[in-house]
């Protein structure tokens, strides 16, 4: 599986005087079962870039390629790219509108074609991935709590058996168990299948966690894109476009400032804490 | 009675709201308590946060501040007024504002200032004194170079100050914001925790702040944490924040600097309790070089 951008830019209002490029020139290649986290704060152009990625936009300029086949192209079935590149938009629960749990996590496969038979398979096997009981099969969507709500949403989009999964601020507006179970459920479909995960998400402390490439983007452009250590040395430049570091990465720099010097890829709660036992353990060393 | 409670912005008794769950076909399905017995005072020109996971009745909480919403038991007053006694509503809706989760539900108007203006103008303020509060409380929130401007051309950020305006313009004492920040961006989140500051500070507004970020609340003069509609603790942010355990029970997250220096005091690096901050444990591990 392979995404790649090339040239490519997006334009709102063309033609018009208000003409605006959300994106400018994104050469970009995601490759087999990455799990990139992308952060850019409001109007930076991350949603319109996950729009991209399964033709839901299409771009003013330059070409998208799903496994090195131009999206473009007459004859490009967009339908089965969409059940390819599964889309989890923003707050995915204001989206359930079937009768049932059962029957809206079957809309999207059976949309795009899926015999019925797998249909029923797979979005049974998918609620079991996200959590969802089967006592909760034939509930109506609006009886769940918000965060059920959202699960089922996803296995919505899981049913299709997607090769991609890209979702929109999966953990917006989620309490802080809320948004580790979303993350511990990603994290368990990365692990058991051959899966890509992109996210987007305003928390560089979840970036820092769980992504292995974190792509920033700024007024319709990627301008940093690596692995988050790499990427989150870049303090200065993340804080004037309005972005910032981790808090962990926060506390390594201020060590710094008081001449305290940690091991690197301080990004985490946990390896910061981690690399601060090491040197207060070497000083203890030094000191006798 | 009056005269006692009025010393506090906000005073609460025993109160208890229940309602009613419905099943598909309008019947009561059971009766749900979201509040049980919520007792508390907040003294005037208080920051206090409620803090709570999603479902602890913190939002439930909030409204009964402004009379949204009425006890089943128990009573509310906001300085001295009792919230569902007759006559109260409007006076105690001017006293304590609200300003809710999702910034695009509360902008009504197509251009900022009139949307500013809508809650004077609901009060019968005269129209020149409308335009002076207008100026005023876009200045306070930093948003004066917009009045001008459509609000949907706002960022989500933008958007809550506009409301926060809005608010402001009605002149109240006390502020309740209900997960105001939730749905923003960490700049815009910043931008309107330092505006709510300064209004505590500047202008003594008492300050609600219902969140479950406890990143968000380390400068609160006081914090209550709620779970299943009663208050699991309360106390200054240090205090609060050394009581891993309920905290843990309550779904709720340490700052990470509270975080890591618990972990080093485990790990026999003794950094001391009650850190808030980064700083704070910069400067406890910079001592600990002796």
């Amino acid at each position: 599986m392979s995404i790649r951008l090339e040239n490519v830019s997006y334009v709102y209002g063309m033609g018009t005087t208000e003409e605006k490029y959300a994106l400018k020139n994104i050469n970009l290649e995601i490759g087999n079962h990455e799990l990139v986290g992308i952060a850019g704060h409001t109007g930076s152009g991350k949603s319109t870039l996950l729009q991209l990625f399964n033709g839901l936009e299409h771009a003013a300029h330059g070409t998208v390629y799903y496994n090195d086949q131009n999206i473009y192209e007459k004859g490009f079935s967009m339908k089965e790219l969409r059940g390819r590149v599964g889309l989890v938009f923003q707050y995915p629960e204001h989206q359930l509108f079937e009768a049932t749990v059962i029957k809206d996590v079957e809309f999207g496969p059976a949309n795009i074609g899926m015999p019925p038979m797998e249909v029923e398979l797979n979005s049974f096997q998918a609620l079991k991935d996200v959590g969802i009981g089967e006592e909760l099969l034939d509930a109506s969507p609006l009886t769940l709590s918000g965060g059920q709500k959202r699960r089922v949403a996803l296995a919505g989009v899981l049913a299709m058996q997607p090769e991609v999964l890209v979702l929109d601020e999966p953990m917006a507006g989620l309490d802080p168990l809320g948004r580790r179970e979303v993350f511990e459920l990603l994290l368990k479909l990365y692990q058991e299948r051959n899966i890509t995960i992109i996210f987007v998400s305003h928390s560089m402390e979840d970036i820092a966690e769980y992504a292995g490439r974190v792509l920033i983007m700024n007024q319709g452009e990627i301008v940093l894109d690596g692995r988050p250590d790499k990427v989150f040395r870049y303090r200065k430049e993340l804080e004037q476009i309005g972005l910032g570091i981790p808090q962990s990465a926060l506390l390594a720099a201020s060590l710094r400032e008081r001449g305290i010097r940690l091991a690197d890829g301080c990004i985490t709660v946990e390896k910061t804490t981690q690399a601060i036992v090491e040197w207060y353990q070497n000083r203890k060393r030094g000191a006798v | 009675m009056q005269k006692k409670s009025d010393q506090y912005m906000i005073e609460t008794k025993d109160l208890v709201y229940e309602y009613n769950r419905r099943d598909e076909n309008g019947d009561i399905a059971e009766i749900v308590r979201a509040l049980d017995g919520v007792s508390l005072k907040v003294k005037k020109g208080d920051f206090i946060a409620v803090l709570g996971a999603n479902g602890s009745g913190k939002s439930t909480f909030a409204k009964h501040l402004n009379g949204l919403l009425h006890p089943t038991e128990g009573v509310v007053y906001i300085n001295g007024m009792q919230t569902d006694r007759e006559g109260n509503v409007l006076p105690v809706r001017q006293m304590a504002g609200m300003v809710f989760q999702n910034p695009d539900n509360q902008i009504i108007s197509g251009i900022v200032e009139e949307d500013v203006a809508f809650g004077p103008e609901n009060l019968g303020v005269s129209t020149e004194e409308i335009l002076l509060r207008v100026e005023e409380s876009l200045k306070q929130v930093d948003m004066l170079p917009y009045r001008k401007h459509s609000p949907n051309r706002l960022s989500g950020g933008q958007k809550q100050r506009v409301a926060i305006a809005g608010v402001l313009a009605m002149h109240p004492q006390c502020i309740i914001l209900d997960e105001a920040t939730a749905m923003l961006d960490p700049a815009g989140r910043k931008k309107v925790l330092e505006i709510v500051m300064r209004l505590n500070k500047e202008e003594h507004i008492t300050i609600i702040l219902i969140t479950h970020y406890m990143e968000d609340v380390t400068e609160a003069d006081y914090i209550y944490v709620m779970k299943e509609g009663k208050i699991a603790t309360s106390g200054t942010p240090g205090e609060v924040f050394e009581q891993k355990k309920i905290l843990q029970d309550c779904a709720l997250e340490l700052p990470t600097a509270t975080r890591i220096a618990q972990l080093l005091n485990e790990a026999d690096i003794p950094v001391g309790d009650g850190i808030l901050t980064m700083e704070e444990l910069a400067d406890r591990l910079d001592k600990l070089r002796g």
